[in-house]
């Protein structure tokens, strides 16, 4: 950028080459670069500085300190927040790998269909909020097609998201049900990646396919499970739209996980400073999670190299 | 829009060209517009698509009526609606007037960002008497004007009545106390069935098996408890706050408050109403109301269209129980509001004044969609509800209070409906309410 047009001109030309190449480069880098930097970093930048002051949408908000981080220790509701999350990571992550998993296998071994393998995809298609509305519908707990398939097979009706025990888990079910095709369509894609020829020679030492699923197919799937698992998590924590759609955070604070805490106490309560203090707390502990994860999974390595 | 735009660039001409020192801000005055001959485009938002089309009408009245003045009338769901007025008012692209809410007036006034509207000639005495003063901030301006009269009725299932053997004139004068319900409890037993068809009234009742509750629940509610628990409560003499709307000092620890919620949660307890987590678990009251799963509601008068408009239903009205205070409802009205950031004030002002004001109000009420603060248009909406077969007199009967509005409503509230929650679910006592309303009215001090 800094060289003169002479300087330039007398460059050889494989070097003229390598430098239109990296315009090239920067060219089509820049437009997500471009949005990188206004809609990501630049708001992160900002929300830091926000979780130091008061602001509160309408004014410019004063500097309080480290005033927001000390409300969060003694913040019950965060806590609770934080906790049914993990809840809900838990269930809906280890729920979701392993059935994907499974469709996976099942989309290699059995269902070579296109049109089997693109319905998988379908739910993953509907927008999240109409997602929710469906299953709000057919889990109604006097009109529901499930209490009622419930209550004539003689078993009780149940208050799906009604009640404090149950309410997590539903979300967490409607999530699963919505992503896990997308999920299974990322692992089969590994699948299909491991060579024939080792499944070829587990089979002639006689490997059952059962063992060949835990010996062959398990291993060699560790990157892409491993990528899987870290996308997947950070999208789990990030649940907001069930909850905003069904419960709104409750029966009392069941299902108020921290996405929607702190929408909630931003948009409805215009406290942005201290919702912003949470969500940098949040990033600290997505940071945490998502490093310890690539170090337990070893992500960067594979074993078919 | 597009005289705005050429507005905007003409301005962001005269500032480049450092000539606009001395001048004033756009709130200062009218400015531009009226007088000068330019035509103005205001916007006009609200968030119920029921009442878009009256309100239309009436903004194409009013552009008649001021031939220089245009009016978009916008409309967007609730979440979207406010996020967008919000973030607009910040980013300046707000709307000028726009439909205003009780919980959010207070912080819009506190913010300043909203307009007072007291150089505006305005009959108050026009509106149904209490109303106006909703849209009186805390620093004793007048905001806004209120259009509805939200009032509310006991809705019952005209069919599964006929079933119980019961009458509309049967409902007409029920009464209540908070000990043993009253004669209004005694209907709402008689008319909750269970599978096996035995009354809520009779020998053998299973409650663990309801098929029709005989009152229907819709969500623990928050503060206000509007159209919920409100009615009762207040009918056994509570009242909300005592002191000003700024420093409002809450009476949640009175035991005719805590007396009458004990009632309101054994109503589910003996299984004549649904318990909060099966009322909480579904598709919302109605939709259960319209499926004959609740033989009667409580709800308010803006939504008697769309309980008729059910398919397999016939509804009736009636008045809400007598308490030992007497018949009592809670109102609310909505208000439009000007916003600070508006460029047109006087003209937004105008249009303010007008759609709460008699000739639109006159428009609204022939919608039959809602029942009119202003007096002179009730017999209009009277009368179109009645061409849709709906009788809105039992609306008016009780007397009526109205909600707080009240600062820091958002943040009182994020105390007192996980509070109301727990209590419906049964996992808290009604003594809990006593440290609830402690840490609401700390909020105040």
């Amino acid at each position: 950028m800094t060289l003169t047009s002479t300087a330039r001109r007398l460059r050889r030309p494989m070097f003229r080459e390598r430098r239109r190449e990296t315009w090239y480069a920067i060219a089509f880098v820049a437009p997500a670069a471009i949005g990188f930097v206004v809609f990501y970093l630049f708001p992160a930048i900002r929300g830091v500085w926000l979780s130091f002051t008061d602001y509160d949408l309408f004014s410019s908000g004063e500097f309080v300190g480290g005033a927001n981080y000390a409300q969060i220790v003694d913040d019950k509701v965060f806590w609770n927040a934080l906790l049914v999350t993990a809840e809900y990571v838990v269930v809906n992550i280890g729920l979701q790998t392993a059935v994907a998993l499974l469709m996976a296998v099942l989309m290699q071994r059995l269902a070579k269909s296109l049109v089997i393998r693109g319905i998988l995809l379908v739910p993953y298609m509907v927008s999240g909020v109409v997602v929710a509305l469906l299953w709000q519908w057919l889990l109604d707990y006097q009109i529901g097609i499930v209490n009622n398939a419930l209550d004539f097979v003689g078993l009780p009706r149940q208050s799906f998201f009604g009640d404090p025990a149950l309410a997590i888990l539903t979300v967490a079910f409607i999530n699963v049900w919505k992503s896990m095709g997308y999920t299974a369509l990322l692992l089969f894609a590994g699948l299909q990646a491991i060579p024939k020829d080792v499944y070829e020679a587990a089979a002639i030492d006689g490997a059952s396919e059962a063992k060949a699923f835990w010996r062959v197919s398990l291993p060699l799937l560790r990157p892409v499970l491993a990528l899987v698992l870290i996308v997947s998590l950070i999208g789990s924590f990030q649940i907001f739209d069930t909850i905003a759609v069904t419960t709104k955070g409750g029966p009392v604070n069941a299902t108020r996980v921290i996405y929607y805490y702190i929408y909630d106490l931003a948009f409805n309560r215009y406290d942005f400073g201290y919702a912003s203090a949470i969500a940098l707390v949040l990033f600290a502990i997505l940071l945490g999670v998502t490093l310890i994860q690539l170090r337990l999974t070893r992500a960067n390595k594979s074993d078919l190299a | 829009m597009k005289w705005r735009k050429s507005a905007a660039v003409a301005a962001a001409a005269l500032t480049a060209a450092g000539v606009l020192a001395g001048c004033g801000s756009s709130d200062s005055g009218s400015g531009s517009g009226s007088g000068s001959g330019g035509k103005v485009d205001l916007s006009y938002w609200l968030w119920d698509a029921n009442q878009q089309p009256g309100y239309q009408k009436c903004a194409d009245a009013f552009t008649a009526a001021n031939p220089n003045i245009s009016v978009t009338v916008k409309q967007y769901g609730w979440d979207d609606y406010w996020s967008s007025i919000t973030t607009g008012l910040v980013s300046g692209t707000a709307p000028d007037v726009f439909t205003n809410h009780a919980s959010y007036f207070p912080t819009f006034v506190d913010k300043h960002q909203i307009l007072p509207i007291d150089d505006e000639q305005v009959d108050l005495s026009a509106y149904r008497a209490g109303l106006p003063e909703l849209w009186v901030g805390t620093d004793g301006k007048r905001y806004g004007l209120p259009k509805d009269n939200g009032l509310v009725g006991l809705y019952a299932n005209a069919g599964l009545l006929e079933k119980a053997g019961k009458t509309a004139a049967d409902l007409a004068n029920l009464t209540w106390n908070p000990t043993d319900g009253g004669t209004f409890e005694q209907l709402i037993a008689h008319l909750t069935v269970d599978k096996a068809g035995k009354r809520g009234d009779e020998a053998g009742f299973d409650k663990t098996k309801v098929e029709v509750y005989g009152l229907g629940l819709n969500g623990a509610g928050d503060g206000s408890g509007e159209s919920i628990w409100a009615q009762y409560a207040l009918s056994n003499g509570w009242t909300y706050y005592s002191g000003s709307t700024s420093k409002p000092v809450f009476n949640y620890n009175d035991p005719k408050f805590t007396d009458t919620m004990k009632w309101f949660r054994g109503l589910s307890d003996k299984g004549f109403m649904p318990s909060l987590k099966v009322a909480s678990s579904g598709i919302g009251m109605q939709a259960s109301y319209g499926a004959g799963k609740y033989a009667m509601t409580t709800d308010g008068v803006w939504s008697a269209k769309s309980y008729f408009e059910l398919k397999d239903v016939k509804t009736t009205i009636a008045p809400l129980p007598t308490g030992p205070a007497g018949r009592q409802s809670t109102t609310n009205a909505l208000g439009d509001a000007v916003t600070a950031t508006t460029k047109h004030p006087a003209e937004a002002k105008k249009l303010l004044v007008f759609l709460g004001g008699k000739d639109c109000q006159s428009i609204v009420a022939k919608e039959g969609v809602v029942l009119p603060a202003i007096t002179s248009a009730i017999e209009e909406a009277k009368a179109t509800f009645k061409t849709n077969g709906i009788d809105i007199q039992p609306f008016l009967e009780p007397k009526t209070s109205i909600e707080p509005v009240v600062p820091n409503w958002a943040d009182a509230m994020a105390i007192f409906k996980p509070a109301m929650e727990a209590f419906l679910n049964g996992q808290t006592q009604a003594d809990s309410f006593v440290g609830v309303n402690d840490q609401i009215n700390a909020l105040y001090k």
